[in-house]
């Protein structure tokens, strides 16, 4: 259940990040380049969390990274809001 | 009001690219005459512009993807749109602005240039659904 | 190594938190500038977002199917998926 759960995140983050990144090819505006990569991090994520609980063993932990991963990702996005956006 | 006559498909068009009355003599120039390229002082020249301006402005408008540049001292300039859709954005814009001419600058003056509005449009799955609705 | 750990995530955490409550912040006033309602979509899934991950740091857990963690994340991004739908939608109610 949780793992389909991580599987729509990553899904639904990848369709952001292409729909945003169209954008910027389309219109050159810096910041759908900043949250398209937002939300392709978030993606990674998403993947990192999924591999973290299912596929790696237990005594494994990537919950730094996966965190790690989220924080440049919003980072990125409260980037370009900030700097970009007017 | 005056944003009825103009159509959604040109509205967007100026919401994304548009943000002055220079910037849009200078497209619609190289437009007009797509056949040849144009340096900075020649258009300074035809619109009577500084030529500081006019580089500005076409820089500008080649990042978005709306001029090729060759690159050069100077660099030269040519219409070349990068897709198909905004080759019809501009000539919708030509063909409003040269019969509306008075709704279009005070479309560009009332609407800053809103890429908070670029970042909804991205979301829009299909770039012209909306041609049907007023 | 662990301690180290155990120090950062808790600080990670914490600027996971302010940073989507600030990026919601953007998204609702971007809200009230356009009127346009897929920010208020973003500024609700980044909200809920923020509250997962403070969530997960006050229970301190690291695996978000204890306490159904996982329904706050999903529930965010079925918000981004609503708010994508609702922009795709014939006859849009949101401004042109």
């Amino acid at each position: 259940m949780a793992e389909a759960v991580y599987i729509l995140c990553a899904l639904t983050s990848v369709a952001c990040a292409v729909l945003l990144l169209r954008g910027y090819r389309r219109s050159g505006m810096r910041l759908l380049l900043w949250s398209g990569l937002c939300f392709v991090t978030l993606a990674i994520s998403n993947v990192v969390l999924f591999v973290d609980l299912v596929v790696v063993p237990e005594d494994v932990d990537l919950s730094l990274i996966r965190s790690s991963l989220g924080l440049v990702g919003v980072a990125i996005l409260l980037y370009g809001l900030i700097w970009d956006a007017q | 009001m005056s944003d009825a006559v103009i159509p959604p498909r040109v509205q967007r068009f100026i919401s994304t690219h548009i943000d002055s009355i220079e910037k849009l003599e200078v497209l619609l120039l190289l437009r007009a005459r797509a056949e040849r390229e144009w340096g900075a002082r020649d258009v300074s020249q035809e619109l009577r512009i500084t030529e500081a301006s006019a580089a500005a402005r076409l820089e500008d408008l080649t990042a978005r993807r709306l001029l090729a540049v060759r690159e050069g001292t100077p660099p030269s300039y040519r219409f070349s749109p990068a897709s198909s859709e905004d080759a019809q954005d501009v000539s919708a814009l030509q063909e409003t602005y040269s019969t509306r001419r008075v709704s279009v600058i005070s479309f560009i003056f009332s609407k800053p240039l809103d890429k908070v509005r670029g970042f909804a449009d991205a979301f829009r799955l299909k770039r012209d659904k909306d041609e049907g609705h007023g | 190594m662990m301690e180290t750990t155990a120090m950062l995530k808790p600080m990670i955490h914490g600027a996971l938190v302010m940073a989507c409550l600030a990026c919601a912040l953007f998204f609702l006033r971007f809200w009230r500038a356009s009127r346009d309602r897929i920010f208020a979509f973003f500024a609700l899934a980044f909200a809920v977002m923020s509250l997962n991950w403070m969530a997960l740091t006050l229970l301190q857990v690291d695996d978000e199917r204890r306490h159904f963690l996982y329904i706050i994340r999903l529930v965010s991004f079925l918000v981004i998926l609503y708010a994508i739908w609702d922009k795709n939608r014939a006859g849009r109610g949101s401004s042109p």
